[in-house]
């Protein structure tokens, strides 16, 4: 009996054992960090930033669970950088900000925009690195990286560049993905007016360029025939784009191989059609307002100023348009969600189309901030 | 009811010993053989240990003395022609004292009776003259300790790894014999070497008169017998944890031991064990909660982030018979420690904090040759040759690690750089390193503001260090009479520096950050020594003389000074008067410099201070006279009074010296002198009816010219206004570990098998034991600084921080089921969670900020960034928006957040002493 107790008593302690090694430990504490979960205020559209900084070239995750943006950097050293910032499709906290934090960059200027991101995790966007205080032609490239990894990137190519149409390509806009392999983005030709401490930026488009990746390069080809365009995006249906041209108030489907146009929408007489972006069964454009198409002698060719205009979201379905108008605000750069159901855009202040220099002009005047409508 | 409570005499515990000079790794086993029936001495009997290996002849009057025989319980087996043979179990013999075995034999018709095998009394042993404290493997699993160093702790004059007031790496480790010491940076590092306690047969603390075998150390040894495997096999399996108490008390601790030990073939025998223990919170905080509810300290209080740890210490031996005479052990130790260590910049962003791995490896084979009984001339003869490897590493991991099974991660801590400083490449390590990026003011603290947090990246901190030797130590003993023994030995070894330092790694090379610290040499290190130790009735003498050399041989610097030699004294006198034994000794013990200080760029102190500190090829000797006079007394059977008065004189210790006339350029330089004396008395009372108590007493004065070995100790000085040269006369200030009043009392009882009342045929008390540790002790020193500068407000360490006490607990129920023995225990640290004071601020003298410091760093920090926070941002606050406008903006909504963010910064997280810890395991003995 003695024994058997002794037994049970072993077995006990055995069990007790492994109870004691299933229990889980405490964990230290982890900092909440508390994230506003929508815009600060109601309406529609909403104010979504609120910084002193401009905040540009939004674009969506291809879940549409956030999107993607540039915006200058306030604190730390006053370099000047720009970092690409993610925040969720509702709006409110930003979630996630990608800075050049690398060493030997705390003394330039670096400068992360238009970002666009792949079904598959693929981040192209424009990275541009100048001498702080340099306000001029930075070192430009496109880069390829990826969400998860987006620094370092892959220069794809540099910019400026010489293209197969056998213009210069000067700068690189609304770059966006056809699929995982296959981009396109407009080739910009790039002024600076102004003083010689407060020069401004300007920039007219040249032509559509296609790209295909493969490995860590990419082959670029222009789009024929698609001269003097003034945006681009994924199209609706394969092998086109959307697109819209200078001075003209329609919104295009161009095929990607032959160039050819087939009309979407026609604004009419609202004006200038630009900034089209197509989702979700509707199309979103900017038209109108402070932009001017004109031959220019000191360019030697036709440029689009422009410095914004009304939003116009038009239900392809039923042609129903929606068009969003503020007296004391432009428009620009409209992205809608993959699904169509809400879209960001920048807002700025209403400004005239200057074609004089304005010597304050920059810093004043293009400070932008994203809204975010939500449709039914 | 009809049981007991026996109360077991901590004193086998942890006892004051007096140790045999010579033999710290070993002891003796003497006595006399006498006819039972006549009481004549029997001359020629033969005194062996069981395996007949060892032994040796009586003389004329009957004597007989085994030597060098390690600490461990033995079998005796005497015999003598026309006699019957004897027997004897469990003959114990502890490192440093002599056993006495008395035997009488009965002639060989005569039927066996009694047999008298006896102990010598350690107390009142003339010979024994060092002052040792010695602690064995049983009581490392009945006194609430974990560690060889927590139970060294226990001694008298201890101060963490502080010994009699000394500097850290004043003291030198003894693994069976063989010398061990991280001779590059003890003073600022640890040895990287922690021995399983299931591996000990016991371990002590040399305090005082320590042998001329022994050198590299002016404060003590520590010294470590590791035991033989048996002869059946046997083991001890254990795991503990805190896993059960939940919130407060859960620390995320897991250890397991796991031991065991046996025969194999040929009479080889071995063991290994296995000690494991990782802890989610390693350094954990008895720091008051915050007041603020934002705070996440608020609600938990107990557990920091980032600031795990595991540890593994591997270890194994061999026990080989060679030959008639000879053994060979094999003996390796490996162990690894791993931390990431809490940074308050990163407590918000974790994963750039700091962490460290330093990994030891010692592998050693020791042959001994003991001569036979009856050999011409007796002999035993260890010849010693290890390899020891130590590897520490501190900087930015590659991967934050995953835990497995509590703070287990099973994997290598990579840390950003590490190759290339192994590589020692200097050049490379010019520009950035790879991996690392600029921190920033996080965004991640609950208050938002960029201010004091840091995240986004890493502090850029690359620091490596290797160090390795190889020691060939060969020692003699030779009888001198049977109440004496003659010592010669002497040891060579070589060892290999290299050293590897970067700061803001995140930043090239220029004008702002220094260049890459590298340094590559190896120095030589020679000692020989002779000591005799004889014993004329009551009195007792040793005498040495220990010749210790080093050269850095350091293509370091043109300025090298070569090779330095000491040749230390060493005495002591001893008699027994009354019951009371009487020692006087006196020597001096030399240790050489870190050779840390020897290179350019001494690790931390230039992160720390931002100025440059210039090495010194020509460091020399630090030395230290010692003398002591100790009177250890047995008042009443079973009661133990031992105390001693001690004064110790050092000399050439490390320090910084100005450099020149530039106030930020320094160099070490053996500069430094001071004293320490004091008084210790400990009484013990015995196991006697089931009860043991041992309380010790420390008083104690250490002062030295400079507190530590990175303080500047300026010669000279210039008056301000008269410009004139003066020389202050010699003043020396308290000494960093200068304790002046340490009290550690420790009880420990168990209830007898039988005893205690019976319930459903199970007493539950029976066998249940209990051990209970106070500690009381007068606060350590520090220095007093004026707000905001570095102007030291009186003396140098002239302050005093409060008296700290704490009571430690361990209760254990062993259950014995089968043929196996078990047990579980619960082991309790500072149990009552007295909120000790052990650290403060050097402005205010209190572990708090005081406000007008909040206020001011609060200010400063706002000033810096005021600008607003919109809503987007990952800072903005909406509670701190009070005109909800989508902006915290100006004075009004910003100064609160960055007063709190200063507040929740200066937290006096580590001004307190470790908080209650609890843990419960169970142990099963084969």
């Amino acid at each position: 009996m003695a024994h058997d107790c002794s037994v049970r008593r072993g077995a006990t302690a055995i069990a007790w054992l492994v109870m004691l090694a299933a229990c889980d430990h405490g964990a230290p504490f982890a900092p909440e960090v508390p994230a506003e979960p929508g815009p600060f205020g109601p309406g529609v559209p909403a104010r979504l930033t609120f910084n002193s900084a401009d905040d540009r070239t939004a674009s969506w995750l291809p879940d549409g669970s956030a999107f993607i943006y540039s915006s200058e950097e306030l604190e730390g050293p006053s370099d000047h950088d720009r970092c690409l910032l993610v925040m969720p499709s509702s709006g409110g906290t930003v979630s996630r900000s990608i800075c050049e934090r690398r060493p030997g960059h705390q003394d330039s200027t670096d400068v992360f925009q238009s970002p666009v991101v792949s079904p598959g995790g693929r981040l192209l966007y424009l990275r541009a690195v100048s001498r702080i205080g340099n306000q001029k032609s930075p070192r430009m490239e496109l880069a390829l990286a990826t969400l998860d990894a987006p620094v370092p990137a892959t220069a794809l190519t540099p910019v400026p560049y010489f293209a197969s149409s056998g213009k210069t390509h000067l700068l690189v806009a609304s770059p966006a993905w056809l699929d995982d392999e296959h981009f396109v983005y407009l080739a910009q030709y790039l002024w600076y007016q102004g003083s010689t401490f407060f020069p401004d930026t300007f920039a007219t488009g040249l032509e559509i360029v296609h790209g295909s990746v493969d490995g860590d390069a990419a082959t670029l080809s222009v789009v024929p025939s698609t001269e003097e365009a003034s945006s681009v995006a994924a199209g609706d249906q394969p092998g086109t784009v959307i697109a819209t041209f200078g001075g003209d108030s329609k919104v295009y489907r161009v095929d990607l191989v032959t160039g050819a146009r087939t009309e979407l929408w026609d604004f009419g007489a609202a004006g200038i059609a630009r900034d089209a972006q197509i989702a979700g069964g509707k199309l979103a454009a900017i038209v109108g307002r402070s932009v001017l198409y004109q031959f220019e002698d000191a360019h030697q060719q036709f440029v689009q100023r422009d410095e914004g205009g009304n939003l116009h979201v038009v239900e392809l379905s039923s042609g129903e348009t929606e068009v969003f108008s503020l007296d004391e605000t432009l428009f620009r750069r409209p992205a809608l969600a993959p699904d169509g159901s809400r879209l960001v855009v920048e807002a700025s202040p209403f400004a005239p189309v200057h074609v004089g220099p304005v010597s304050d002009y920059n810093a004043l005047n293009h400070r932008g901030d994203l809204w975010l409508i939500t449709f039914d | 009811m009809a049981y007991h409570l026996r109360l077991i005499l901590a004193g086998a515990v942890l006892t004051l010993l007096p140790a045999s000079v010579a033999a710290q790794a070993a002891g003796a086993i003497s006595g006399h053989v006498t006819d039972a029936t006549t009481g004549a001495p029997i001359v020629g009997a033969a005194v062996l240990l069981e395996d007949g290996r060892r032994g040796a002849i009586t003389d004329s009057a009957g004597g007989y003395r085994i030597r060098e025989v390690r600490a461990g319980t033995y079998v005796l087996l005497t015999r003598a022609l026309g006699f019957g043979p004897v027997r004897r179990d469990g003959v114990a013999v502890q490192a440093g004292s002599t056993t006495i075995a008395d035997f009488r034999l009965q002639p060989r018709a005569v039927q066996l009776e009694e047999l008298v095998v006896e102990s010598a009394d350690p107390v009142l042993d003339p010979l024994a003259t060092a002052s040792e404290q010695v602690i064995t493997a049983d009581d490392f699993r009945r006194l609430p300790v974990s560690s060889l160093e927590e139970a060294l702790a226990l001694s008298a004059g201890t101060v963490g790894e502080s010994y009699r007031g000394g500097r850290l790496g004043q003291e030198s480790f003894i693994f069976d014999g063989l010398g061990v010491k991280n001779q590059l940076d003890a003073s600022t590092g640890a040895l990287g070497l922690a021995i399983p306690p299931d591996m000990l047969t016991e371990a002590s603390l040399v305090t005082n008169g320590f042998s001329a075998r022994y050198g590299q150390a002016v404060s003590g040894l520590i010294n470590v017998v590791t035991k033989d495997g048996g002869d059946s096999w046997s083991g001890r399996l254990a795991y503990e944890t805190d896993r059960p108490f939940g919130d407060g008390w859960d620390y995320g601790l897991d250890r397991a031991v796991f031991e065991a030990d046996g025969p194999i073939a040929g009479g080889v025998r071995a063991v290994a064990a296995l000690d494991v223990s990782a802890r989610l919170d390693a350094d954990p905080v008895n720091a008051p909660a915050p007041l603020n509810e934002l705070d996440p300290r608020f609600a938990q209080p107990w557990m920091l982030p980032h600031n795990s740890g595991e540890q593994y210490n591997f270890a194994g031996k061999l026990t080989i018979p060679f030959g008639r005479n000879q053994t060979l052990r094999l003996f390796g130790l490996r162990s690894i420690d791993q931390r990431l260590l809490y940074d308050p910049a990163f407590k918000y962003d974790s994963e750039f904090g700091p962490a460290r791995r330093t990994a030891g490896t010692l592998a050693s084979a020791h042959l001994q040759h003991a001569s036979g009984p009856g050999a011409g001339l007796p002999l035993v003869a260890d010849l010693r040759v290890a390899l020891f490897h130590r590897d520490f590493v501190r900087g930015t991991l590659t991967e934050q690690p995953d835990f497995g099974f509590g703070a287990f991660t099973g994997s290598r801590f990579e840390v950003v750089g590490e190759d290339l400083a192994r590589a020692q490449d200097a050049e490379a390590a010019a520009a950035p390193l790879a991996g690392l990026t600029v921190p920033g003011l996080t965004a991640r603290s609950p208050w938002g503001v960029p201010a004091f947090f840091l995240g986004g990246g890493s502090r850029g901190e690359l620091s490596w260090n290797r160090f390795r030797e190889l020691r060939t130590q060969l020692d003699l003993t030779f009888p001198a009479g049977t109440g004496g023994d003659l010592y010669v030995g002497g040891e060579v070894v070589s060892q290999d520096v290299r050293t590897f330092q970067r700061a803001l790694g995140y930043l090239p090379v220029g004008d702002s950050v220094p260049a890459a610290a590298a340094s590559n040499f190896s120095p030589l290190a020679m000692a020989g020594y002779v000591e005799g130790q004889f014993r004329l009735a009551e009195l007792g003498f040793t005498a040495g003389l220990r010749m210790d050399r080093f050269d850095a041989r350091a293509d370091i610097a043109d300025e090298n000074a070569g090779a330095r030699t000491r040749i230390n004294p060493r005495f002591a006198a001893s008699t027994m008067l009354s019951a009371a034994t009487f020692v006087a000794s006196i020597g001096r013990f030399s240790q050489p410099p870190d050779y840390q200080y020897l290179v350019d760029a001494a690790f931390d102190d230039t992160l720390r201070t931002g100025r440059f500190r210039r090495g010194n090829p020509s460091l020399g000797f630090e030395d230290s006279w010692q003398y002591e006079f100790s009177v250890r007394a047995r008042p009443r059977p079973g009661i133990a009074l031992r105390t001693g008065v001690y004064l110790k004189r050092l000399q050439g210790l490390v320090a910084t010296v100005p450099l020149g006339a530039n106030p930020d350029s320094s160099i070490f330089g053996n500069a430094d002198f001071g004293t320490v004396k004091g008084f210790e008395v400990q009484l013990e009372r015995e196991m006697r009816d089931g009860w043991g108590v041992r309380a010790s007493y420390t008083l104690q004065q250490a002062t030295a010219s400079s507190s530590n070995a990175f303080l500047l100790r300026r010669a000279i000085r210039i008056d301000t206004l008269t410009h004139d040269t003066i020389i202050p006369p010699r003043i020396e200030f308290p000494l960093d570990y200068d304790r002046r009043h340490g009290l550690v009392v420790i009880l420990q009882g168990q209830v007898a098998d039988s005893a205690g009342p019976e319930v459903a045929g199970i007493r539950p008390f029976a066998g249940f034991e209990a051990a209970l540790i106070t500690r009381v002790a007068s606060g350590l020193p520090f220095t007093r600084r004026a707000p905001g500068s570095d102007t030291l407000i009186g003396d140098v360490n002239g302050a005093r921080l409060p008296a700290t006490h704490t009571f430690d607990l361990l209760l254990r129920r062993p259950i014995s089921f089968g043929r196996v023995d078990a047990g579980i225990y619960l082991d309790a640290r500072n149990l009552l969670g007295r909120r000790n004071v052990v650290s403060v601020r050097r402005d205010s003298g209190t572990p708090e900020t005081p406000e007008d410091i909040i206020d001011a760093m609060a200010e400063s920090a706002y000033a810096a960034n005021s600008q607003a926070i919109p809503y987007e941002s990952p800072r903005y606050r909406r509670w701190a928006d009070t005109n909800q406008d989508g902006y915290v903006a100006g004075e009004e909504e910003l100064m609160p957040l960055y007063e709190m963010a200063a507040r929740d910064f200066t937290q006096p997280l580590f001004a307190y002493g470790e908080p209650r810890l609890v843990r419960v395991g169970m142990e099963i003995r084969f």
